[in-house]
């Protein structure tokens, strides 16, 4: 069942959705895309940047987020993530075909409240580090939260699995993963459909055709 | 269970999925006891949303009772009768906060597939495309409500099922239609479109302070409804044409030069127009290069006085062409819009309808069997046997 919903879901085509809704517009976009791929070719590390605000104190979100065992709760590609010490943790990262990436990473500046930098220690399969800012924003305007991370892709067979793992689009990666941050501490879950009931996805002549006049 | 399934365009399948389950600790099950077809609907069936999928359940305005009650949710019980709002919000989020449930952040879990489209991403709707969350949505036996605190309203003994339906949807449509037109003491109010959501928007425009209402449609039978029920003045476009009058030439006639204070189009992108407009935008969609047929909407904005207000409730979905922006500038307008924010209304109309001020039943001309839901869209598309809502009972 869930596999099939994955299965439906990945089907959507989002490019062919808003080339239907702004088929013009797209023209630009495509233009776009294709003159920075060369940009995120293998081997070259990534960046990353994203923010975003959460209805919740700064002082909350700073705690979720210092509780690294949290993580793997929003960050859809992390399987776990074990704290073994007050800087150490190790993280699984999970794959296609029960593919796993590890690594051990340490906390390099923790300013409670308002700053957390960590990096992977030597000998990562995905040399990486990052950094998360907290800010206030004012009264009912939540907390900005800064993500800034960098991951050197590994070569040859690994740098194809993460290629695999992170997707044509690590910042949309980046950008659903702090979304369901923002849903997880707002209303305590990230928002699913994973589970529920769908008919059979016939093909279009199969369907039941409607005829027109029935009354 | 039973459920009515989108099986591409204009194919709907009757068939057994499995029941739904409590996905989140805030979640309810519902049991559908009435539900309807909405004109949004028929955008689904008719091709005008993208990002459906053969097999999704659709429908987003229903009621019914609760069966089961995830552990969090602390105001619905098992057996209470609720009326389940069409859009899903949290509650928690910075537009929740604001009433402006239908902007909610936290429900759409293909919020990326939105902001691709829209720049940013709205509340999820049930039964209402992949782009609007996907979940499963009323024409079914069981339905799956999540954020049960913060959506559905438990309607009261002594209410019938068809007397407080349409508050899921078509009413507060209706309600926040009128008020986003802004109305002041006496004003006119045109109303493009005698829908449900068109006829409860007159309703609603006159609890505003309206002076007169005027309704614009092609259908004889809607017109009737909106002079029977909301006792609207009517101007019926097919018969203008007749008389070689437009609709602006024919509004301002009856407002003596200055145009309607306030006009509302409750049409939206699949708008039945006449004459070169109607033939120039649906090429244009067949070509996909515009995919709303703004008809109503451009009258709208030529038809109002100056300062004055559209709002605009029927749909919309992508892009327009040939928006006379210059109009809207010169004459001062003011435009409103929006996708229903129906949590910030739902108790305010069920009070009105239990105390007898709105009668929401109306609208109501046939009644069916869920099994019956393909020859419910034909029978209402088609304005059929003078159907203006079709009811479905499980």
């Amino acid at each position: 069942m869930r596999e099939e919903l994955k299965t439906r879901e990945s089907s959507t085509n989002w490019a062919s959705v808003a080339s239907r809704i702004a088929a013009m517009a797209l023209v630009g976009t495509a233009a776009y895309v294709l003159l920075r791929k060369p940009l995120a070719r293998a081997n070259a590390p990534v960046r990353l940047t994203r923010s975003i605000t959460v209805m919740r104190p700064r002082e909350e979100v700073y705690r979720f987020w210092r509780d690294l065992s949290n993580l793997p709760r929003f960050m859809e590609h992390l399987e776990k993530v074990t704290v073994l010490d007050d800087k150490r943790s190790r993280w699984v990262a999970k794959g296609p075909a029960e593919m796993r990436l590890e690594w051990e990473a340490e906390i390099t500046q923790d300013r409670p409240g308002e700053r957390l930098a960590w990096r992977s220690l030597p000998g990562s399969e995905l040399p990486n580090w990052g950094v998360v800012h907290f800010q206030d924003l004012g009264p009912q305007r939540g907390t900005l939260v800064q993500l800034e991370m960098m991951y050197e892709p590994p070569a040859g067979h690994l740098g194809v699995t993460l290629a695999k793992l992170i997707g044509q689009n690590p910042e949309q990666q980046v950008a659903n993963d702090l979304r369901r941050l923002q849903q997880v501490l707002e209303t305590g879950h990230a928002a699913t459909t994973e589970g529920q009931p769908v008919g059979k996805g016939q093909p279009a002549e199969q369907g039941r055709k409607v005829e027109g006049s029935s009354t | 269970m039973k459920a009515v399934t989108w099986q591409g365009v204009g194919r709907l399948g009757v068939e057994s999925v499995p029941d739904p389950l409590l996905l989140r600790p805030d979640d309810v099950i519902v049991r559908t006891t009435l539900a309807t077809v909405c004109g949004s609907d028929l955008h689904i069936y008719d091709g005008f949303i993208p990002t459906m999928q053969h097999g999704d359940i659709i429908g987003h305005e229903f009621m019914g009772e609760v069966v089961e009650v995830g552990p969090e949710v602390r105001h619905l019980e098992k057996g209470d009768r609720v009326v389940v709002p069409a859009v899903i919000a949290c509650g928690a989020c910075f537009f929740c906060k604001k009433e402006l449930y239908s902007l909610c952040e936290n429900t759409n879990p293909n919020a990326h597939a939105a902001e691709q489209v829209y720049g940013h991403s709205g509340a999820a709707i049930f039964g209402y495309s992949h782009l609007f969350g996907g979940y499963a949505g009323g024409f079914a036996e069981y339905v799956r409500v999540p954020h049960a605190d913060v959506g559905p309203v438990k309607v009261p003994e002594g209410l019938s099922d068809e007397q407080v339906l349409f508050i899921s949807d078509a009413l507060p449509t209706g309600y926040q239609a009128a008020l986003f037109a802004e109305i002041e003491p006496g004003d006119t109010v045109a109303v493009w479109g005698a829908g449900a959501v068109g006829l409860f928007s007159m309703k609603c425009a006159w609890l505003l302070g309206a002076g007169r209402v005027i309704a614009i449609d092609q259908d004889e039978q809607r017109l009737e409804l909106a002079r029977r029920h909301c006792q609207a003045e009517t101007v019926n476009f097919r018969s203008l044409e007749h008389d070689g009058q437009t609709i602006v030439e024919r509004l301002r006639d009856m407002t003596g030069g200055r145009g309607p204070d306030r006009c509302i189009d409750a049409v939206g992108m699949e708008a039945h127009g006449t004459g070169f407009g109607r033939l120039y935008d649906e090429i244009k969609t067949r070509l996909k290069l515009e995919s709303d047929r703004p008809f109503a909407l451009r009258q709208a904005i030529q038809a109002c006085r100056k300062g004055g207000t559209v709002s605009v409730i029927g749909v919309y979905g992508g892009l327009i062409d040939k928006f006379n922006i210059g109009a809207a500038f010169n004459k001062g307008l003011t435009l409103r819009m929006g996708q229903l924010h129906a949590q910030r209304y739902v108790g305010m109309l069920l009070e009105k309808v239990s105390k007898g001020e709105l009668d929401a039943t109306f609208p109501i001309t046939h009644r069916m069997s869920l099994e019956e839901a393909p020859r419910a869209f034909e029978t209402f598309k088609n304005h059929h046997d003078g159907c203006c809502r079709v009811v479905l009972r499980p």
